[in-house]
């Protein structure tokens, strides 16, 4: 059955000025929460997910990551020593460390840094060779922002220096 | 020598005029710039009393609503003042790009109109004084030629568009004709009611009735102060009636094909039409240039009064962009041709009870 649906009766003059109260109200003390991000950067939590690291030493060559992986960016190359060790395709991978979790020895590591560039699709094919280190980039920030919330639920914006962080 | 007279009387830079008039080459110059009418079309109200609000306003156009959005707005250009420049630098952008006329455009219109277009939105200010020894022509009828100068203006807008043969041109183009009929007899209403309130078209005549009875026109008729008020906004596409120009519904309607530095033209149109528009409304409702004299300035001062006047409106004009959210083109039309003509009717017959009961002059 159809339903006739009315308007909702809205007061135009109270209506106006409340969207002017609320834009003054929002000038004179803005919640944004903006991060600057080449010159500040988000807290992150230590467990998250970024690029990952592997260490051939702990290595045993049991394919268990490139098994894991959902997308298929593990390949497993032969060393000269006749062992496997995995390089991951960054133009591919989804940063789901599914790779970390199912690494039965510990060897793959996952890392915190998520933002880099790539010059070219070449250099997103990582190597075993490239997975020794941390991947380096230059980076600007100088504060790191953390979100949090005060006891009233509101929105606390916490800025600290770069050094003091880490 | 004989010089050109009236001059501009500023007491602080006397001295070194007086000593640059009696330069050779130089001295004409500074007298021919001086000159009442020369200096009321080059400095205020016209060109640099143009340029200044025009480069504050866009910026704080898009500051303060980045600032109620929660955005930043303009940084990265001069980060130190809060990139105030940002105008300047995307005027040097408009002057570095390619003006390109595409295949079916009709060349001849489609260039000039621009331009035109530019002049046409100042030639109000022909005749709106800017102080009481500040003006171009004084006819007597000032406010009503201004009223109807501002009025030719759209027909440029209709021309471009339909001269650059494109899909949203046409759409702005009709949305804009739409606009104008729904618009402007209010508008024109809403003057004539002042017309009537004050029995003068002259601006002179209506900041002296204003400043003896210390009551603002404003508050005189109040009605139509404020079809005035949503006339302007409509007129000058400030939001919540940015229809015309809608960027986010059709590109920039009626200017979709122009770039370089005939786009930064059409863009700084609906600017000079809020400062003129914004003018005629600060000497009729607003109490024009009256505060107090301030003796260094001499003739600047009522300018400088009025400026502060047409800043705080044109910025609360830009202000409501970061309030509002559009209206629909038929919204905007009935707003118009029902509410805002009801109003100015009204305002009309309140004017003419008040002339009749308590004659202001």
């Amino acid at each position: 059955m159809a339903k006739k649906v009315t308007q909702p009766k809205v007061n135009p003059v109270a209506g106006h000025l409340n969207a002017l109260a609320v834009g003054v109200k929002e000038f004179v003390k803005p919640t944004r929460f903006t991060i600057q991000y080449p010159r500040e950067r988000r807290w992150v939590i230590d467990r998250f997910r970024g690029f990952i690291i592997n260490d051939v030493e702990k290595c045993i060559s049991c394919f268990q990551c490139a098994w894991a992986c959902p997308v298929n960016a593990i390949f497993m190359y032969r060393a000269p020593n006749g062992k496997f060790y995995p390089g991951i395709r960054y133009e591919q991978c989804i940063l789901c460390h599914f790779c970390v979790d199912a690494c039965p020895v510990g060897s793959l590591q996952g890392t915190t840094i998520s933002d880099g560039v790539f010059p070219d699709l070449e250099s997103t094919v990582f190597k075993p060779e490239d997975m020794h280190n941390l991947p380096q980039w230059d980076d600007e920030a100088e504060y790191v922002v953390k979100y949090d919330f005060d006891e009233n639920g509101n929105l606390k914006i916490i800025k600290m220096r770069k050094d003091e962080v880490k | 020598m004989s010089y050109l007279e009236p001059m501009v009387q500023i007491p602080f830079l006397q001295p070194l005029i007086n000593f640059l008039l009696k330069v050779p080459v130089i001295g004409p110059i500074v007298n021919f710039l001086l000159w009442t009418p020369i200096f009321a079309v080059w400095f205020v109200p016209g060109l640099i009393g143009l340029f200044i609000p025009l480069i504050f306003v866009i910026w704080w156009e898009r500051k303060a609503a980045a600032r109620v959005q929660w955005r930043y707005g303009p940084l990265e250009i001069s980060k130190r003042i809060g990139g105030v420049i940002q105008p300047v630098s995307d005027l040097i952008r408009y002057m570095l790009q390619e003006i390109i006329i595409h295949q079916e455009a009709d060349e001849a219109y489609f260039l000039h109109m621009p331009v035109f277009g530019f002049i046409f939105a100042l030639l109000p200010v022909l005749f709106l004084p800017a102080g009481p020894h500040v003006y171009a022509i004084n006819t007597g009828y000032n406010i009503l030629i201004a009223a109807v100068l501002i009025s030719i203006f759209n027909i440029v807008i209709i021309v471009s568009g339909w001269a650059s043969t494109d899909k949203w041109a046409y759409i702005g183009t009709v949305r804009e004709a739409f606009m104008y009929a729904a618009y402007e007899i209010p508008f024109m209403l809403s003057i004539i009611a002042m017309i009537i309130l004050f029995g003068t078209a002259d601006p002179f005549t209506m900041v002296n009735a204003q400043v003896a009875h210390y009551i603002p026109g404003a508050i005189l008729n109040p009605i139509a102060f404020i079809v005035a008020f949503i006339t302007t906004a409509m007129a000058s596409s400030r939001f919540p009636f940015d229809i015309v120009e809608n960027d986010t519904d059709i590109v920039v309607g009626p200017f979709t094909e122009y770039g370089g530095l005939v786009f930064g033209l059409t863009m700084t149109m609906s600017y000079e039409k809020t400062y003129v528009m914004t003018l005629l409304l600060s000497i009729v409702f607003l109490g024009g240039w009256s505060g107090p004299y301030i003796g260094p300035l001499g003739d600047l001062s009522a300018p400088l009064w009025l400026g502060i006047r047409v800043f705080l409106v044109m910025m609360f004009f830009s202000f409501l962009r970061a309030v509002y959210p559009n209206y629909r083109l038929d919204h905007a039309l009935r707003m118009g041709w029902r509410t805002l003509l009801i109003l100015s009717i009204v305002s009309v017959i309140w004017s003419i009870v008040i002339r009749l009961v308590f004659p202001v002059i």
